[in-house]
């Protein structure tokens, strides 16, 4: 929530993102389809689900579904760390938790710093990126979220 | 539709279907047994759903009503008799209004076409109404006319002076009689001017809205111009409006001034020289000052010959009463809900404006006996006193029916009656004191004995005051809340619950490290309190969302007589514990997996009326639906005395069908042969109708309920009948639930489908047809083990996981594994006995052996597929037998943890349907168990693992 704070006063033109890491690279999502960030917690396995769903967390009352974005993603696993986190994310109807190797904070990307989405992120599949930004030498996937969440409601 | 009619529309459509639920049960009583009583109610509710559609500006609606409401009208009369086509036609008619109600409730506007609807009610009223005609053109004259006076345009009729503004409106000879009516039963008459804005641009609108508010404050007689050229907005600026309210002019200035756009409103009294004058006002000619106008002579006759006594009543309010003319009014509304006032001395208006001393008289018609009335007279505050005395007919002509009404009463007369009469005839008359204090009223002592029956010897006694106070109470008994707020409310309450859960955790666990702190004391204290109160808070809110099972059982009798008509059988139906309640979220599921049953048993059931002669029954068969309450479920049975189930045939019939094996179809017993009908692809009927019998009935009724936790039972016997018992929750919010433990997690299984647990040996499970079946009490149960159907042998728990990771806090991990892997002995459930021993601080693993079942953890078992097998040989196994009488299982769990109240929690949309699994709870120590649906599993378990489903 900090976070949303600190960046609170919205730069023309530019688009905040919450950036993290998996496997090799940084990931954003527009921060305004994330609730908050926690540490990974206990989760409660759900049987006979895909191999990407965790399972259930109690958030303060509420249950929440927990998705493994790296399996979601079709990246490959990883052991979790105390670096792993998981985004509660709510992109648009419901609301669902990430897990991610770890958050690296906000950024601000101008407009014209994002392309669209190219060859150099050929690992993901086209569906789930909007755009490619880039701060300084740095290179920003940006998720298309509820396209990377609506699938999932398919393969169920 | 404007924004300002929209604000209506929930609350036209609420009431409009409760009209016409009342309209459906009403007509199908018609049918069976008339009464005018009756008649009455059905015309009332006729024509408020004709007034309140019209004033929403459905006009169809309103004109199909109104031919509804004509037919009612002359039936009450007997100008009319019900017969089947009739009713048939009035029902057709009740089922257009309903479509168009759907249609407005989802789209906001109707398009349907009713002239049909109406031209046939039309064609059938006129066809069967001229044979009786005439034969009381009388009584036709006097409520008809009544009936339409609304609706009807003006016409050149008696003109009734005005009093002072200049205005147009004029009431028709029915009008007056309406006028005069609400005179009589204490209304006020106002004409008023109205005056919309000229910049308005939907005045019909705004008329409309007027005409509406109004309706809420009290009824319109008259408007210039009429209702229709208001609709259609012929009308400049002004109009006009006469109503009849009990309500003062203020109140009814501001509900017309409440309207947007409404810039002024002019209100002036009616001059009722004009009403009353046909029949003189209302002297204290006789000891009780009570006199009946013309019309009302005619209502008391109606309400004589509709079996209501007459009563009259002399009621006295406490001298030191600040507010007389409130309690007045109360007395008259409490009497109007047990019966109609007639008249009251002084007159209503005067009762209002506190013209009176201490002591008023009211003439009331009702069904109730005599002790009632004066209950609810005295169930007010600071009515010190009523003598109630049978209307002998004093002060009315002989040639009405009233006479008639003393004469057959009195035979009992009261002393009250004689007694007030002597003292009345010596007293002077109460009207005309009103300026000066009476000397009577000084001697209270005198006044409180003549209350000699009426009960309170003295005012301001406290049990008295007690029993007024309910009395008052009794007035405002309902409150209209929103379902959503209701919803709102179970669900803040099942946070409370959960976290009550919690606390009682907590506390135990503080008692284990503080064990001789008065503060661990106190807060354990504190804590069962909040825990007691949470539950009564819960059962509270819980009875809040009560329903009467009524809500969905009224819609049956109908659509069985629709049913055996169209089968051409005779069915009688009947239907018991209406009353008893349950919640909104069960009344709302329950509707149809009952309309199914039904069905099938009318359908199926139930014979030919000349099959059933043969058989030396009655020809009209009987289905019973009865509701009761038996501990926290509500059971419902179907019962019908029809043909009944033949076992032999139903195993012939799967066999051919296909939905067993001869061999397994011999082996059934006859109970579980009655329960193939459940069978999915299984129907009996010879001919398949469109009633029932599309051979996919039954299986998804069942399945149906048992997700909504419900069991279903059968008993059936050749050639007597048959019974269908229904067991379900009373709520779908918050179920008791069997906490079981599978591998570290914790699953909830629905109590209401655990039959027992038991242990038994792991070598008593044997293996028959690949199907591992253990042996009980003589019976073979199929296992299930719920590590296999929930692939929980061969990965990691979560909690295993987060160990292997080395997350999170230790020792809160090690505390949460204790507490989820309880070892239980003796097979039995036992709180509270987790943490003994146990509390070993340090590393997680360390905490973990502590527990029942270090195996679990061993990653060298894991390999193994039968994992549970892998135990010591002597471990025994848990079994949870679920299921009902009909068909059992045995699910094998790692062990029992207790039973707990859950509140179910929905999972996400994004985890899409999971098969077995209902839903989810939150437990006392936070964490997430899984809701295990029982037939989901049962399913997954036939399919995986062969399990003989049916046989």
């Amino acid at each position: 929530m900090s976070m949303i704070a600190t960046a609170a006063e919205v730069g023309e033109r530019e688009e905040q993102l919450v950036a993290f890491q998996l496997a090799d690279e940084i990931y954003g999502v527009d921060i305004f389809h994330i609730n908050e960030i926690i540490r990974l917690r206990e989760i409660t396995q759900i049987p006979r689900t895909s191999d990407d769903v965790e399972g259930v967390i109690n958030l303060r009352g509420k249950i929440v579904p927990i998705l493994d974005l790296r399996k979601r993603l079709g990246l490959p696993p990883k052991e979790h760390t105390s670096g792993t986190r998981v985004i509660i994310v709510e992109p648009g109807e419901g609301t669902v938790g990430l897990i991610v190797d770890g958050v690296n904070g906000v950024l601000r990307i101008p407009q014209n710093q994002i392309e669209p989405p190219s060859e150099l992120v050929s690992s993901l599949e086209a569906d789930y990126v909007r755009g490619v930004g880039k701060q300084d030498d740095m290179l920003v996937i940006l998720l298309n979220l509820p396209q990377v969440l609506r699938l999932n409601e398919k393969t169920q | 539709m404007t924004e300002d009619m929209s604000q209506y529309l929930g609350l036209f459509l609420d009431e409009a279907s409760e009209q016409m639920e009342l309209l459906e049960r009403d007509i199908l009583q018609l049918e069976q047994s008339p009464s005018k009583e009756l008649l009455n109610g059905i015309f009332r509710a006729a024509h408020t759903l004709k007034g309140s559609s019209r004033a929403m500006g459905f006009t169809s609606m309103g004109e199909l009503t109104h031919a509804m409401e004509d037919i009612f009208d002359r039936l009450r009369q007997d100008t009319l008799v019900a017969t089947r086509e009739l009713i048939d036609a009035l029902f057709a008619g009740l089922d257009t209004l309903k479509a168009m109600q759907e249609e407005i409730a989802a789209s906001g506007s109707s398009e349907m076409d009713t002239t049909v609807q109406t031209s046939r009610l039309r064609a059938v009223m006129e066809g069967t109404a001229e044979t009786s005609e005439g034969e009381s053109q009388k009584a036709k004259g006097e409520s008809g006319g009544e009936a339409i006076g609304e609706s009807a345009a003006p016409s050149p009729a008696p003109v009734l002076a005005p009093t002072s503004v200049e205005h147009h409106l004029q009431l028709t000879e029915p009008q007056i009689m309406s006028a005069q009516d609400a005179c009589d039963s204490g209304c006020s008459l106002f004409g008023m001017k109205v005056r919309i804005a000229e910049d308005c641009v939907m005045k019909s609108v705004r008329a409309v809205m007027v005409l509406q508010a109004l309706e809420h404050v009290g009824s319109i007689l008259t408007t210039t111009p009429n209702e229709e050229a208001l609709e259609n907005e012929e009308f400049e600026a002004e109009f006009e409006v006469l109503v009849a309210t009990k309500k003062s002019k203020v109140a009814v200035r501001a509900a017309v001034l409440g309207i947007t756009e409404i810039v002024g409103v002019d209100i002036f009294p009616w001059a009722e020289q004009g009403v009353e004058g046909n029949s003189g006002s209302p002297t204290p000619s006789n000891a009780h000052h009570l006199q009946l106008t013309g019309p009302q002579q005619m209502a008391a006759q109606d309400a004589d010959e509709a079996g209501n006594s007459l009563f009259g009543l002399k009621v006295r309010v406490a001298e030191d009463c600040v507010m007389k003319s409130v309690r007045a009014v109360m007395v008259l509304q409490s009497l109007e809900r047990v019966g109609s006032i007639l008249t009251t001395t002084p007159e209503e208006e005067a009762l209002e404006n506190e013209e009176f001393e201490t002591e008023f008289e009211v003439l009331v018609a009702t069904t109730q006996n005599e002790e009632m009335i004066r209950q609810t007279v005295m169930g007010i505050t600071e009515i010190v006193g009523v003598d109630v005395f049978v209307w002998a007919g004093e002060g009315a002509d002989g040639e009405t029916g009233v006479s008639g009404v003393g004469c057959r009463v009195s035979e009992t007369p009261t002393n009250d009656q004689r007694q007030m009469t002597n003292e009345e005839a010596a007293k002077p008359k109460a009207r005309g004191e009103s300026a000066t204090p009476d000397t009577r009223h000084q001697t209270p002592d005198k006044t409180n004995e003549r209350v000699v029956d009426a009960g309170p010897e003295a005012r301001g006694k406290a049990p008295d005051e007690v029993q007024k106070i309910a009395g008052e109470k009794k007035q405002a008994q309902t409150v209209r809340v929103d379902v959503s707020r209701l919803d709102k409310l179970l669900n803040l309450v099942g946070e409370l619950v959960m976290d009550r859960n919690r606390i009682a955790q907590l506390c135990s666990q503080i008692e284990q490290q503080f064990t001789a702190s008065d503060t661990v004391d106190h807060l354990h204290e504190t804590a069962a309190h909040v825990g007691r109160i949470t539950d009564e808070l819960q059962e509270e809110i819980m009875k809040a969302r009560m329903l009467p099972i009524d809500n969905v059982f009224s819609r049956f009798p109908r659509m069985v007589r629709d049913l055996a008509q169209k089968l051409e059988k005779e069915v009688q139906f009947v239907v018991e514990g209406g009353e008893t309640e349950l919640d909104r979220s069960v009344i709302e599921v329950i509707g149809d997996p009952l309309i199914h049953m039904l069905r099938n048993s009318v359908d199926h059931g139930i014979e030919l009326p000349d099959e059933r002669e043969k058989a030396g029954k009655p020809r009209g068969g009987t289905v019973r639906l009865s509701a009761r309450h038996e501990e926290n479920h509500i059971v419902i049975d179907i019962v019908d005395d029809g043909k009944g189930m033949d076992p032999e045939k139903l195993r012939a019939h799967a066999v051919r069908k296909g939905v067993l094996t001869e061999e397994a179809a011999s082996r059934l017993s006859d109970r579980d042969a009655l329960g193939l009908i459940f069978a999915p692809g299984f129907s009996t009927a010879q001919v398949v109708s469109d009633v029932s019998g599309r051979g996919v009935g039954m299986d998804i009724v069942r399945s149906n309920l048992q997700r909504l936790g419900a069991q279903v039972d059968i008993e059936s016997r050749v050639g007597i009948g048959s019974k269908f018992t229904v067991k379900m929750p009373l709520t779908l919010a918050i179920i008791r639930g069997l906490l079981i433990n599978v591998r570290g997690c914790v699953y909830a299984l629905p109590l209401a489908s655990v039959v027992e647990t038991i242990r038994v040996p792991s070598e008593e499970v044997h293996v028959i047809n690949h199907q591992e079946v253990i042996l009980q009490r003589g019976r073979v149960l199929p296992i299930i083990r719920l590590r296999q159907i929930f692939r929980m042998e061969a990965e990691l728990t979560p909690a295993e996981r987060m160990l292997n990771a080395g997350l999170g806090p230790a020792s809160d991990l090690a505390e949460m594994v204790t507490t989820a892997v309880v070892a239980q002995e003796g097979g039995k459930p036992r709180r509270g006995e987790k943490g003994k021993g146990k509390r070993e601080k340090g590393k997680a693993g360390q905490s973990v052996e502590m527990t029942a079942e270090p195996q679990i953890l061993n990653p060298e078992i894991e390999t193994s597929t039968l994992a549970v097998t892998q135990r010591p040989s002597d471990a025994p196994l848990y079994i949870v037998i679920i299921g009902n009488a009909e068909k059992q299982y045995g699910l094998i769990v790692d062990s029992l943890i207790g039973e707990q109240e859950v509140v179910i929690k929905t999972l996400s949309k994004f985890l899409g349907e999971i098969r077995g699994i209902s839903g989810a709870t939150i437990l006392g120590d936070g964490r997430v168990a899984l809701i295990i649906d029982i037939s989901g599993l049962v399913a997954v378990a036939a399919e995986e693992k062969g399990l003989a489903y049916a046989a």
